[in-house]
């Protein structure tokens, strides 16, 4: 649980600035948490008609009994661009067929 | 004849063809790469490499990254280039919103490959299609030219008689070598069982789905599928009626889309 707190409060950080500095902190908090699996929820059903459509979609985490414990962007800001950021969910598995 | 030494014996002679024609691309050509997209196809392909060059792959391996892949496919990357000592090159590509669907992956991906081959100057570019996977790819040749501009005149290829590849190119052009045409997508997999070729752990069945053809998050979608390992998902293929690609958004969009892509440089 004390784990699981430390990557909410790093989701928190990303969702007020997806800054890189905020992106490690999350991968790191995400070692040391009971996450296990990852659903990515989409804004316009996947397709990317602009740039909000990639802002607005997000991922949800969620601990090995499908619980969920949080809920994290998907992007990162850099200077004047927007990047994906799934690659800091590496470890973690797709969590196919979960309502 | 037993059905598992036909299965045997028609991948010894896929892949004697197909190391005989990377070996060509590798001796005809100064500056080789090959794209690694770590589906099962690509991964096969650099597999065959290692196979053709004693444990090597001896040449730059580039991936094409949106940034927005699977999680799981970042870190088969990562693990599977670090254990065969890839040189792996990550092109960082642009996501371009306001380009819609097939168009996104039409022009991002050809653009940042464009970016890339002109840094290194690469001359040839190996790329792991097969005609089985879409009625454009079955027009391809094993070499076929690009003009400087990445189009591909598909209605005027050079003939491939008597394994004589041609290693013609246009000025800053390229020739894409197509080492796995011959290949379906059950060879691929009787292959990979075979050689115990690291797998991409999407496509193995999890809760009821499986992904049966890999692209980006946002494209891409699992079907539904029990096969949790090689044997059954062979054994699964073996009796479907689905397309490979149902799962590829793209592919649904517009008829002749894949010929229009792959005409502007799509891979």
């Amino acid at each position: 649980m004390q784990n699981n707190s430390k990557l909410q409060g790093a989701a928190k950080s990303l969702w007020s600035e997806q800054s890189e500095k905020n992106w490690k902190a999350f991968g790191a908090a995400l070692k040391n948490s009971n996450v296990r699996y990852y659903r990515i929820m989409f804004a316009n059903e996947g397709h990317l008609n602009k740039m909000q459509d990639l802002t607005k979609s997000f991922a949800e985490l969620y601990d090995a009994r499908y619980k969920l414990v949080t809920k994290v962007p998907i992007f990162k800001s850099e200077k004047n661009r927007i990047r994906g950021a799934t690659i800091y969910l590496s470890g973690l598995q797709v969590a196919n067929g979960v309502d | 004849m037993e059905l598992i030494e036909m299965i045997k014996q028609d991948l010894k002679t896929l892949e004697e063809k197909s190391i005989f024609v990377i070996r060509e691309a590798k001796l005809k050509f100064k500056n080789v790469a090959a794209l690694w997209s770590m589906g099962k196809d690509s991964t096969a392909m650099l597999a065959l490499t290692r196979k053709a060059f004693l444990g090597k792959v001896p040449f730059p391996v580039i991936h094409i990254d949106n940034s927005i892949d699977f999680p799981e496919t970042y870190k088969f990357r990562k693990d599977l280039a670090k254990k065969w000592g890839l040189n792996l090159i990550v092109a960082d590509s642009e996501i371009k919103p306001d380009l819609v669907g097939a168009a996104c992956c039409g022009k991002n991906k050809p653009d940042t490959l464009k970016k890339v081959m002109n840094q290194y100057g690469f001359d040839a570019l190996i790329v792991s299609i097969r005609r089985d996977e879409h009625g454009i790819r079955a027009k391809e040749r094993y070499m076929s030219p690009r003009d400087k501009n990445f189009k591909w005149d598909y209605k005027n290829q050079p003939v491939e008689l008597w394994d004589d590849y041609s290693s013609k190119i246009d000025a800053k052009g390229h020739v894409r070598v197509h080492p796995l045409l011959d290949w379906n997508e059950i060879d691929i997999w009787n292959y990979t069982r075979q050689e115990h070729i690291p797998v991409n752990p999407l496509y193995f069945s999890r809760n009821g789905y499986r992904y049966r053809s890999l692209g980006c998050t946002h494209c891409t979608v699992p079907l539904k599928s029990s096969a949790k390992n090689i044997d059954e998902i062979i054994k699964e293929l073996e009796t479907t009626t689905d397309e490979e690609r149902s799962g590829r958004n793209m592919d649904k969009e517009r008829e002749y889309v894949m010929q229009k892509l792959r005409a502007l440089g799509y891979l």
